[in-house]
């Protein structure tokens, strides 16, 4: 077991490590000329010149990754080119709100899709399951931003009972977690039941109905217990994809995280920001599914001889 | 003799479209899918005759005297944007844009995925270490925020959006069919190929391949509404598709400044993003039942 | 080919599958799949092997065509070396030596039809055009007890003792001199065990073919073999000609193994013998003898020596410290 944790965090270093580069070449070496960017389009060459010795951005790309990979190490993500502040510290402004919007999304996709996949794997094939079912075929085809705006007018607008957006408590938070859990939920929904489904079909379960084990006892002793070990390991998983598109629900909710932050420094091609943003979110990434796989180690142990 | 070896070679076409057409009866979310997905694709392809108007022309009569857009009428049958077009036109026209993206987006998501989850799967050993390092790498991405990035700096031509797409999302695709590749090489048949002196190239393309093409094929449909889906927000973040040219995506950002007085054009793109997403993932989903009758007998 | 001049010498062959831990994967151990089998088949010969499941065999088997490349040993065939030829030599060289499969299900490629499926050895071998290809698809059916009108049809329409035949059919293409039979019947019914034995009998003689006949089970093998090699954990431990053997078993685990074959008559008495405890792990095999920790009449030497290969009587050698 410990071989097998030290080789996947050894994996999970490299994939970081291949984030970075890929990352760096692509947000650094192909725009033109950065220092012209900052420098803005009446600037004399002097000045572009000046700026980009500053930056550093005039030593080969391979020393300039070198460069910031050893500031990275020191906890330095940089300067933001417009704003002339760290770009540290204003991530890590960002990062409680960011962590409170995908902690709320999270959990109100489990609240809509575990429900709904135990009561579907129960009625399977009646009307009422199918129903459901094609619900969740939309509402995995929805546009989060789209559904939001829909929200946004009906709850926030309409009938005044949500905040139009903006940052803050519960109460900031109902409306764009509503919105991604129900555009996500359908992947928990189908997962567990169809887990459940297998697990029903089990010896261990025939012999607890056998024994008169009420339903409700069976379901919910039996089935769900075991059924949801597949569910916990999407649930890690599905973090990253949550993390991937937080920019949509944050700039739809006008909510003040990480993916807001980036979106603006895309506007402004302020590339140190871009590039802690993408990193930092890659990182939460690559951690959750380090340690979905060392759960799912402990549970399964013969993933580790995979 | 003729004969009998014209029997052989027909046979198992027929005998195959047979089954294909009872099972198509069985799963009527792969009608409904591919129906709707006609449609949809008519309609962007006949875009240019029947639309009613021009998509970027902007006409005085759709807007009211205090700049309000006229909502839907007989001239503009989907009411007018917050300029004076012609919301239906931009609909119809905008689906060229969605649909060309989401299709080749997912065929450069094809080509990668497949070749690398290919080489990954039938070399082995360190080179199979190698790409799926880089399979995790590019999963691990931030996905919409790294393509935002990227159009921004590359410019947002449709071409640059598509590759963006298209080079980033193709994860899931190499680790599929690596995965299908390992358990196809185990099979039995495969050993008894090779004890019959097949070469690794023509188990490749007599064997795996077939095998392999059953989950790409599920998954590439899916990918095209995932890809659709995509390219909508970037539009939508403004960093997609630039106006005045009709993008779904754009016109649901657009209408965000007259949506509390004139709702129809973030309606009307926003419902047509989601019908056409909706019909890829229905013949996605209906595909993997007809594939993999195991999962069919669970829905 | 003529009586008495060997077909196959295998020398020393030896199997071991390296065990990886760690965070490197580096090599731990081996497991000792098949630990040096000698043997010689003159051609038209039938050599049975039997063994516990786990005991090596069939690792031998396939280590002799070379689908498990051997970890050491040499399989001459005809005089030359198969483990010292290339691979496009070895693609050639498989026309001579074919498989059958445990498992008529999983060795038959669904998505093909049994035409296609007996026609792919001859068209990996360009050999002939597709008509002649088609009279000899035919032909094999016919040969094997098929109805050749059955050529369209798809594996999953047989039963199982139909598709062994076609498993068969298949490995006679090539008109290969040798065969590896890998447990051909235990996977049928018994009814139809004796079927497809006859059916290699027959085939045998008609073809002048050679086997090797893997099995488990010493009651399936005893009627087609000339000659029975009884493996345990990779090593020989036994070799007779089959009545000889079946008469006079010399090595314990033989006695046991034949204590388990039913005898036809009811009067006849016979003591069973029940090995005690499991097969220990190949990956770690017991020192001296392999058997000696489930042998009834185990002495102190077999835990410290293994025993030499000798041979006790006219052609019939044993590996144990009794003789």
């Amino acid at each position: 077991m410990g071989a097998y944790i030290i080789r996947r965090i050894g994996q999970a270093i490299i994939v970081l490590i291949g984030i970075s580069i890929i990352a760096f070449l692509l947000l650094y070496a192909v725009p033109a000329d950065p220092a012209r960017i900052i420098a803005g389009p009446h600037a004399t060459p002097d000045v572009v010149n000046q700026i980009r010795i500053n930056l550093g951005l005039n030593l080969p790309i391979w020393e300039q990754y070198l460069k910031y990979m050893g500031n990275l190490l020191h906890g330095n993500l940089g300067t933001s080119y417009i704003f002339h502040t760290s770009v540290m510290s204003q991530i890590s402004s960002r990062m409680g709100p960011t962590a409170e919007l995908a902690l709320g999304c999270w959990i109100m996709e489990l609240i809509i899709g575990i429900p709904l996949g135990i009561y579907t794997a129960r009625h399977a094939n009646k009307v009422r399951d199918v129903v459901i079912s094609a619900l969740a075929l939309i509402g995995i085809s929805l546009p989060v931003y789209w559904l939001g705006l829909l929200l946004l007018f009906a709850f926030g607008f309409k009938i005044q009972i949500f905040p139009l957006g903006g940052t803050g408590g519960i109460y900031y938070l109902i409306l764009p977690s509503i919105t991604y859990g129900i555009t996500g939920a359908a992947y928990y929904m189908r997962l567990l039941k169809s887990t459940m489904l297998d697990v029903m079909n089990q010896d261990y379960v025939r012999t607890a109905r056998a024994k008169g084990a009420s339903e409700r006892r069976v379901i919910y002793r039996h089935v769900l217990r075991n059924a949801l070990i597949p569910v916990i390991t999407f649930a890690g998983i599905d973090i990253g994809t949550l993390l991937a598109g937080v920019v949509l629900i944050e700039e739809t909710f006008n909510w003040n995280g990480m993916g807001m932050l980036a979106y603006q420094a895309i506007g402004n091609q302020d590339i140190p920001v871009i590039m802690g943003t993408v990193l930092l979110l890659a990182v939460f990434v690559v951690l959750f599914n380090l340690i979905v796989d060392i759960v799912y180690g402990f549970v399964d142990p013969r993933i580790r001889y995979d | 003799m003729s004969t009998n070896v014209g029997a052989v070679v027909q046979a198992p076409t027929k005998a195959r479209t047979g089954k294909f057409k009872k099972s198509l009866k069985r799963y009527p979310l792969v009608y409904l899918g591919a129906l709707i997905i006609v449609i949809m694709a008519l309609l962007a392809i006949l875009a240019p005759w029947i639309s009613p108007h021009s998509p970027i022309a902007t006409f005085n009569n759709a807007l009211s005297e205090q700049g309000i857009p006229v909502g839907p009428s007989r001239e503009f049958l989907l009411g007018a944007d917050g300029n004076g077009r012609d919301v239906l036109s931009r609909v119809l026209w905008g689906g060229r844009i969605s649909l060309l993206i989401g299709l080749l987006s997912m065929i450069i998501n094809l080509v990668v995925g497949t070749v690398l989850g290919l080489i990954a799967g039938v070399f082995g050993g360190w080179v199979d270490a190698l790409v799926m390092r880089i399979t995790d790498t590019v999963l691990a991405f931030p996905f919409l925020l790294f393509a935002l990035a990227l159009v921004a700096i590359l410019g947002s031509s449709l071409w640059n959006i598509l590759l963006t797409i298209g080079i980033l999302g193709w994860g899931v695709m190499a680790r599929v069919v690596r995965g299908q590749v390992l358990q196809v090489r185990e099979l039995e048949y495969v050993q008894a190929a090779r004890a019959l002196g097949a070469t690794e190239w023509r188990i490749m393309f007599r064997i795996v391949l077939p095998n392999v093409f059953g989950p790409v094929i599920v998954l590439s449909t899916l990918q095209v509404g995932a890809n659709i889906l995509a390219a909508a927000g970037l539009s939508y973040l403004g960093m997609g598709i630039q106006p005045p040219t009709p993008d779904w995506g754009g016109m649901i950002q657009d209408g965000l400044t007259t949506y509390t007085y004139a709702p129809w054009e973030m309606y009307s793109a926003g419902i047509a993003l989601v019908i056409t997403v909706v019909g890829f993932n229905m013949l996605g989903d209906g595909l993997r039942d007809i594939l993999d009758p195991q999962s069919a007998t669970r829905q | 080919m003529a009586q008495g001049t060997p077909l196959l010498e295998v020398q020393g062959l030896k199997k071991y599958f390296p065990i990886k831990r760690g965070v490197f994967r580096h090599t731990v151990g081996h497991v000792r799949a098949v630990d040096g089998v000698d043997f010689t088949l003159r051609a038209g010969e039938t050599l049975g092997v039997v063994g516990e499941s786990g005991c090596g065999k069939s690792t031998m088997g396939r280590s002799v065509l070379r689908l498990i490349e051997p970890s050491a040993g040499n399989v001459i065939f005809e005089g030359k070396d198969v483990t010292k030829l290339s691979k496009s030599q070895m693609r050639a060289m498989r026309r001579e030596m074919q498989l059958v499969f445990q498992d008529p299900y999983a060795s038959l490629n669904p998505r093909n039809t049994i035409a296609q499926t007996l026609m792919e050895p001859m068209q990996i071998h360009n050999i002939g055009t597709r008509s002649s290809q088609m009279e000899r698809v035919r032909s094999l059916l016919d040969r094997v007890g098929l109805d050749p009108e059955y050529a369209n049809r798809y594996p999953h329409e047989f039963s199982g003792g139909q598709r062994q035949r076609i498993g068969i059919a298949r490995a006679l293409t090539l008109n290969p001199k040798l065969i590896i039979l890998d447990e051909p019947v235990a996977a049928l019914d018994v009814s139809v065990q004796s079927q497809v034995l006859n059916l290699l009998d027959d085939l045998q003689e008609d073809f002048n073919l050679t086997y090797i006949f893997v099995a488990h089970d010493l009651s399936v093998v005893r009627h087609i073999s000339d000659r029975i090699m009884v493996m345990y954990l990779g090593n020989m431990a036994e070799s007779a000609d089959s009545d000889e053997l079946f008469i006079d078993p010399l090595h314990p685990y033989t006695q046991a193994l034949l204590s388990a074959v039913p005898i036809p008559d009811p009067d006849a008495k016979r003591e069973r013998i029940i090995l005690q405890g499991d097969l220990p792990s190949p990956a770690n095999p017991p020192s001296g003898c392999p058997f000696h920790t489930r042998c009834p009449m185990a002495m102190d030497v077999c835990k410290r020596e293994k025993p030499v290969w000798k041979e006790v009587k006219p052609n019939h050698q044993v590996a144990c410290h009794l003789y």
